[in-house]
């Protein structure tokens, strides 16, 4: 499967207090999960951090998953990461939907948690970015993301005018002399940061290529 | 309680995570919480919580994953008062 699954958290506007209720983060994480923190991650990371890594990583596989099936519905105590090492500044998970199993990637700063998922443990092709911006606004969050997507692609395709349109399911796509690109693209904002993460791959090139 | 009053109520549980007031002013059945009112996912539990918190009800997994409208909000605070 080639797609693309991103999330990303703001972590200024989450409720510390809140996410530390069970209430709450038994909604989030399974309590295999919370075996998972407490022996592996519990003298490094905040236990809001770990739950909305969580969040963060089931979020990115349902959004990579929900290409393939519309009627997917993202209900993350139905999906379990079932593997998290920290791999130098960044965290590698494998998380289980259904009988899917993906990868993730998830970076981890000051600011924010970003997350995004692939349904092979190669990342390689995968490109993003993450900006902070100065609203919280959803139009000011679409319109600067798109238009930090579109910088990047002119990098890249520099010979081609280039926009995002959304499909009939509501994903962003990448549309050259209005036709589809095969480049898979996801967006994610929270709070003042948007973040895309897209997919380039040689079909990507070739149709590319074709359509020019 | 009516549909209409758990409705109006809801535009309570709904104000601190959505900044489109127009569209929280005009809710209905096929209001959608992500696609209208524009409330990030990550308040979704948010909502729950506080939804069982106002109603001193308890909403189940499989109840909370249909909670993506007004009208499922609805169905499912209305199925769980009814239930007390």
């Amino acid at each position: 499967m080639t797609g693309a699954g991103n999330d990303l958290v703001a972590l200024a506007a989450i409720d510390v207090a809140r996410t530390r209720q069970p209430e709450f983060y038994s909604r989030i994480i399974i309590p295999a999960e919370k075996e998972l923190y407490a022996s592996c991650f519990s003298d490094t990371l905040p236990f809001e951090h770990f739950v909305w890594l969580a969040w963060s990583v089931k979020e990115s596989a349902y959004k990579f998953l929900k290409r393939f099936d519309v009627r997917l519905v993202f209900s993350p105590s139905l999906r379990e990461i079932t593997e998290l090492r920290l791999n130098g500044g960044y965290f590698e998970g494998r998380v289980r939907s259904q009988e899917h199993a993906l990868y993730s990637r998830t970076i981890i700063n000051s600011d924010c948690i970003f997350s995004m998922a692939n349904s092979a443990d190669d990342f390689s092709a995968f490109h993003c970015k993450i900006k902070q911006i100065n609203s919280s606004g959803p139009e000011d969050q679409s319109i600067a993301v798109r238009e930090l997507l579109l910088v990047k692609l002119a990098d890249i395709f520099p010979e081609s005018v280039l926009h995002i349109a959304k499909n009939p399911n509501g994903w962003p796509i990448v549309m050259c002399n209005d036709e589809e690109l095969p480049v898979p693209v996801s967006f994610t904002h929270h709070h003042c940061f948007v973040a895309y993460t897209f997919q380039l791959n040689s079909t990507s090139w070739k149709a590319h290529a074709e359509i020019l | 309680m009516t549909r209409e009053e758990i409705l109006n109520e809801l535009k309570g549980v709904f104000s601190p995570y959505t900044t489109n007031k127009e569209a929280l002013n005009k809710l209905s059945d096929q209001t959608d919480l992500i696609a209208d009112l524009k409330i990030n996912s990550a308040n979704l539990v948010d909502i729950i919580i506080d939804a069982e918190a106002k109603y001193n009800i308890e909403i189940d997994y499989d109840s909370a994953d249909k909670m993506l409208n007004v009208g499922s909000c609805i169905d499912v605070i209305s199925e769980k008062l009814n239930q007390k």
